[in-house]
């Protein structure tokens, strides 16, 4: 039992890479269920009319990039089928070329820069930075990422503030997140405000969901692939999901591993 | 005069930043002082990180010494690095969106990050193994809780039984939440307090020195 206790760490990493890797290579299937957070995500996002605009700010980095970038792709995906207008902002570095991967596919699809989308670029300040930017968009980005005059977009026509927006949404692996956007953005100008991100920080925030500050939450790869289902276009988070259960099926039996050869250990101390 | 001044600073932004947000009616004008004062705060981030980079490169120019260093290598994979990315998003024609940095991004940035954070699932898997384990009351909760919720959000708590998410989703959305929001309501309050001492000069660890 004390062997169970002591197993070599790179058995178990073999048995965690196997576990992972078996239903990438040959996908289990499981079906699995969408959350409130994701379904009130993606009916706000539903809720809104061709031609209205949405401001996505990208504020994860490339380390979380993985957990949070599928939803930003699912919630772009979506608001381009409703032909809604997209804004993206960073106020992470890493942010724009995110932004841009995801306006470069858009772009082969079709969908026009200037009009459907634009990349406004990064402003250094973090949350003083979406403050001014809250107030004054175009003195913040006079210009975006491809030179162009923010003021002279087609898509940029009577957007000044971030009251202008219809819908806000929010992407975050850590400051900037929720809080910074609701203490500068959402409780002043009043727009429906829904985030994205990295799972950890996901039951963080249920305290802005359910006071109704957020509208919708998404949590983590899951929910980008509930995110996907929701829109009934599975996609590579749906594709990931066996993965993950099974790499969480190989941590919880570890902790039950462990937790056998303890207390074996303890009974044989006579409980001490 | 070398403290008042930076108090006497410190006092005027944020008497102007507070008086816009909650008094705007009262003085008209003080939205045309918090937005410049604000547009001042991101050029002055933007100035940091021009500094955050000069001492990164003066620290690591001098960690290169392989007399004093065993591991010179590590800076100079670090400053190499840091040119290749700075160098083609500034001097390349396009800048950030010349194949060279966008190359540079996705083939040897993002997957580098990914890994970094991917890797973090071996320690955690032996951890788990090693350390999480129901050596008293308080210990036991926290596992058969952390278990719970580990496979409730995962698709195989649903094919386990549906009563899996139901048991992970009340622990989120009840005990976790009440806790996380005592804690938030906590530290806001404590931010108010720290932000009005720093205000008024009695808190002055911004400054430097005691």
């Amino acid at each position: 039992m004390r062997a169970l206790g002591n197993v070599d760490r790179r058995i178990l990493y073999v048995v965690l890479i196997l576990a992972v890797l078996y239903p990438l290579i040959k996908p289990l299937g499981l079906p699995f269920r969408v959350s409130d957070w994701t379904t009130n995500f993606y009916k706000a996002v539903d809720k809104l009319q061709a031609g209205d605009t949405m401001l996505m700010s990208i504020d994860y980095s490339v380390s979380g990039g993985p957990d949070v970038h599928p939803q930003a792709q699912a919630v772009f995906k979506h608001a381009l089928n409703k032909n809604v207008k997209v804004v993206f902002v960073a106020f992470v570095t890493e942010g724009v070329e995110f932004a841009n991967q995801m306006i470069a596919v858009a772009e082969k699809d079709g969908k026009k820069y200037g009009e459907d989308f634009c990349n406004l670029g990064f402003a250094p300040g973090v949350e003083v930075a979406i403050s001014a930017f809250a107030q004054d968009i175009l003195k913040v980005f006079p210009k975006d990422t491809r030179g162009n005059v923010t003021a002279d977009l087609p898509i940029m026509k009577g957007l000044k503030t971030a009251g202008d927006f219809k819908m806000i949404t929010e992407y975050a692996t850590g400051i900037p997140g929720p809080a910074e956007w609701i203490r500068q953005v959402q409780t002043r100008y009043k727009v429906p405000l829904a985030s994205g991100v990295v799972t950890v920080m996901g039951p963080q925030n249920e305290p802005y969901y359910q006071s109704g500050q957020l509208v919708g939450l998404l949590s983590g790869l899951r929910s980008a692939a509930e995110y996907e289902i929701a829109m009934k276009m599975p996609g590579s988070a749906t594709a990931s999901m066996d993965a993950q259960s099974m790499g969480h099926v190989a941590i919880v039996l570890f902790v039950i591993l462990g937790n056998i050869a303890y207390l074996s250990e303890k009974a044989k101390k006579g409980g001490r | 005069m070398r403290k008042e001044v930076p108090l006497g600073i410190a006092f005027a932004t944020g008497f102007i930043i507070l008086f816009e947000y909650f008094l705007q009616p009262l003085w008209k004008d003080s939205k045309i002082w918090a937005q410049t004062l604000q547009n001042w705060g991101t050029v002055v981030s933007g100035f940091a990180m021009g500094l955050a980079a000069m001492n990164l490169i003066t620290v690591n120019l001098r960690r290169m010494d392989p007399k004093r260093n065993a591991e010179w290598y590590n800076p100079v994979v670090l400053l190499l690095g840091m040119v290749a990315m700075a160098g083609s998003g500034l001097f390349l024609p396009g800048g950030q969106r010349s194949a060279s940095w966008v190359f540079l991004f996705k083939n040897i940035f993002q997957p580098l990050g990914s890994a970094m954070f991917a890797l973090m699932i071996f320690f955690i898997a032996s951890a788990a193994q090693r350390a999480f384990r129901a050596r008293n009351m308080e210990a036991l909760v926290l596992l058969v809780s952390g278990v719970i919720v580990m496979l409730g959000r995962a698709p195989i708590g649903e094919l386990i039984g549906m009563w899996l998410p139901s048991w992970a989703d009340w622990l989120v959305k009840v005990p976790s939440l009440a806790g996380n929001r005592a804690v938030m309501m906590g530290a806001a309050l404590g931010m108010v307090a720290t932000a009005f001492r720093a205000l008024v000069g009695i808190d002055r660890a911004y400054l430097g020195g005691e």
